[in-house]
């Protein structure tokens, strides 16, 4: 399933290597890639490029992806954007907390690039359904 | 002289005077002699009667009138002189003597004297009866007596000193050498006493010994046997006391006794605890050897005076502490247990593991019985085993630090790696893709990654061969500008931020004695963390001058700071300061920068200010080159 160009995938990553390979491998399969380097920008970008779906790390210089998380939570409590994170912490323990606080998803580091992909796309098409019911819904 | 004048002179000298011829006819008597026969007639008016039938009217005045009867007429017969006591019926006592007075004519007279004795009698009777009393006194005591002359021979024995009385009389007069001889025994008893006996009259004074006598059924008594000798007014000896006193029972009550207290002192001098017991009043009532030892004393003895000031090497603070836990005792009538540290002179410290608790007795009144034990040994070899389980606690942390780190830190440069891959695979897999995506720009990405997990993984490697102790120091003559110039553009010519370090080697040309690869760690892990925690601020400063005698790195950056708090600890294996934040890392660079300077004997400084920056410089000392040219130069 191709992704219509139109919707926007927001990485925050601090580490450059990892943010120019997900930049690289969302382009090649057709994904708008939006990346922020730290914490501050991330959330900065969620407010002017309204994203579709985010791509978080954990531990970031300025703040911790739990944060961001929470912040994205509270702004879109009904209608929210999905929030994946991807992160070298691969403790069960961690993975737990990741879920626990509200993600969507948990991917842990190294990842294949069909994981990333497939993690993207099942989850916008979530959110598409989610979008066309409510318009439905708002026409009845 | 007329028989007149004799008359009075026996009246005089109260005596009874009777003079009868050969027919006992009286021929002569005088007052007393009526008197003490209580006949109512003068003496003159006595001659010429029957002497014996006299006696048949006098005899009831006699105690024994037939035998007076008997005695009267019996011994003018044989002529004989007598001399006796007669007993009166009234308990009065006449002396009666007797005599034939022979006459020219052949004839003879007999001569009959009276005297009043019953005062000298009963005196003597009196004597007797004491005698006898004391004697069976003497004999009741149960104990040996005998009275021995100057010559040790024997002048009394009791009844308990030689049982048969035969034996006993014959004793009388001799000396226990004859009464070996008497018994046929071996003289060795009597030289034993006759030695017992010198040393009683030599030395003036009584002697005492114990006496072993084996009884006839084969046991033995034990005899006190005392030699008193008895000196009169003029320090002669008049006789020796002897007495022997059976105290068997006594003697082995008290051997039991004494082998008993040579056990118990065996025993508790064989203790290597010291055991004590000390008076309220401070004074040492016992003690064991082992506390000598366990105090260090140079003195054997010190009952009395337990000042531990004087008889221990013990400091004044341990002794006061010492003190402190005996009235302590004393004062709660209580115990007190647990461990002292003992501080000596010398510096040296004792362990000692004390049990005081308060006794209370008649013989010694209240006092603190002690006990204590040197555990120095235990202590130490707890202290080893504390240290021990804490390297082992240390280790098995930095194995789950170890893992956790490889778990963690790897995995951000293994999943550029695995991306990259797929990438490049991608790439190769359709041809019509965008040329800007080119398979080299991912390759680098995967080489650079490649080293970055070779440098954490050297980074551990090392630290695991700092902590085992097998890292080998292989110095070797390096120059500096040279080495620094190329580990810097290798490594940070740009920094994945994109800034670059500024840096600059002052230096005089000298080699250097350096082992690079160590050092290679320390300059990396200093630049590496001073761009990591100075995100967003200026470029740090690598610094490298030479001077005469030193080599000094110095990294400045304008990141984070170092809390005061964390920079004792700093240089630990795994720890990271307080305020890394998100900032990742293994938390083993300064531990291996630290070790590496040391190795090189040389020092490190830290100056930091949160929020401001840090500059780590290090000094190694360049007097150790082995650079025999500039030496020579310089020489």
């Amino acid at each position: 399933m191709q992704t219509p160009k139109d919707e926007l995938v927001l990485v925050i990553e601090d580490d450059p290597g990892i943010a120019h390979v997900l930049e690289t491998i969302l382009n090649l399969n057709n994904i708008n890639v939006i990346v922020a380097n730290n914490g501050s920008l991330g959330l900065q970008y969620i407010k002017e490029k309204k994203p579709q779906i985010i791509l978080c790390d954990i531990m970031l210089p300025d703040m911790l992806g739990y944060d961001i998380l929470k912040i994205v939570k509270d702004d879109n409590e009904k209608y929210k954007i999905p929030f994946i994170f991807l992160t070298a912490f691969a403790d069960p323990s961690d993975v737990r907390r990741g879920i626990n606080e509200g993600a969507d998803d948990y991917i842990t580091k190294p990842f294949t690039s069909e994981t990333i992909i497939k993690a993207i796309q099942s989850r916008l098409e979530i959110q598409r359904n989610i979008e066309s019911r409510r318009i439905s819904d708002l026409a009845l | 002289m007329d028989i007149n004048s004799i008359n009075k002179i026996f009246d005089m000298s109260g005596m009874g005077l009777l003079v009868e011829d050969a027919n006992r006819k009286i021929k002569f008597t005088n007052q007393k002699f009526v008197e003490f026969m209580q006949i109512d007639s003068k003496p003159e008016d006595m001659v010429g009667f029957d002497c014996a039938l006299n006696a048949k009217y006098a005899k009831h005045l006699f105690a024994d009138p037939d035998k007076f009867e008997f005695d009267i007429i019996d011994i003018p017969k044989k002529c004989l002189p007598t001399d006796e006591i007669i007993q009166m019926a009234n308990g009065t006592y006449f002396k009666r003597m007797y005599s034939a007075f022979f006459l020219e004519n052949g004839s003879y007279d007999n001569v009959w004297v009276y005297q009043d004795v019953t005062i000298t009698v009963e005196k003597s009777l009196e004597i007797e009866r004491q005698k006898e009393f004391y004697l069976n006194i003497l004999d009741e005591i149960p104990a040996d007596i005998a009275i021995f002359n100057d010559k040790h021979k024997y002048l009394y024995l009791n009844r308990i000193a030689v049982e048969n009385e035969e034996t006993r009389n014959w004793l009388i007069g001799k000396d226990d050498f004859e009464y070996c001889e008497h018994k046929n025994i071996d003289s060795k008893l009597a030289n034993l006493r006759r030695s017992w006996f010198n040393e009683a009259v030599n030395n003036h004074k009584p002697f005492q010994k114990v006496d072993e006598v084996k009884k006839p059924d084969g046991t033995i008594k034990y005899v006190l046997r005392i030699f008193h000798p008895i000196y009169n007014k003029q320090n002669e000896l008049t006789y020796v006391v002897g007495y022997g006193i059976d105290i068997t029972d006594q003697y082995e009550t008290a051997i039991f006794i004494e082998n008993q207290n040579l056990r118990f002192k065996k025993l508790i001098n064989g203790l290597t605890d010291g055991v004590f017991q000390i008076g309220v009043d401070g004074k040492l009532i016992f003690y064991n050897h082992a506390i000598l030892d366990i105090i260090k004393s140079d003195v054997n003895n010190l009952l009395g005076y337990f000042d531990f000031k004087t008889v221990s090497n013990l400091t004044n603070k341990s002794i006061d502490n010492l003190y402190k836990l005996f009235k302590k005792v004393a004062a709660n009538q209580a115990s007190e247990n647990g461990i002292l540290a003992f501080e000596f002179k010398d510096k040296s410290i004792k362990y000692i593991d004390y049990y005081f608790w308060f006794s209370s007795n008649p013989v010694d009144g209240d006092c603190v019985i002690g006990r204590i034990s040197d555990v120095t040994l235990q202590k130490l070899r707890e202290n080893d085993l504390k240290s021990i389980i804490h390297k082992e606690k240390e280790l098995n942390n930095l194995k789950s630090h170890f893992i956790n780190i490889t778990s963690h830190e790897l995995r951000t440069p293994l999943a550029v790696i695995m991306s990259s891959a797929e990438i490049i695979d991608m790439i190769l897999s359709k041809p019509n893709l965008d040329q800007k995506i080119k398979p080299e720009n991912y390759t680098t990405k995967i080489l650079a990654e490649v080293n970055r997990i070779t440098d954490i993984l050297n980074d551990l490697l090392i630290v695991g061969q700092i902590e085992s102790g097998k890292i080998k120091f292989k110095p070797e003559p390096v120059n500096i500008k040279e080495y620094i110039e190329k580990i810097v553009t290798e490594n940070y010519s740009t920094y994945k931020d994109g800034r670059s370090i500024d840096y600059r080697v002052q230096e005089d040309g000298r080699k250097v004695q350096l082992d690079k690869n160590l050092m290679r760690h320390v300059i990396l892990n200093l630049i590496e963390n001073a761009f990591k925690y100075s995100p967003n601020k200026p470029a740090p400063i690598l610094e490298v001058l030479q001077t005469a005698n030193e080599l000094k790195i110095s990294v400045k950056d304008y990141g984070i700071g170092i809390p005061k708090k964390d920079m004792e600890n700093l240089f630990q294996t795994f720890y990271r300061a307080s305020n890394v934040g998100n900032i990742s890392g293994t938390g083993v660079g300064l531990m291996i920068v630290e070790h590496a300077i040391q190795t090189h004997n040389g020092r490190i400084e830290l100056d930091s200010k949160v929020g401001e920056g840090t500059t780590i410089t290090t000094y190694i000392p360049i007097n150790n080159v082995n650079d025999t040219k500039h030496a020579d130069t310089k020489g």
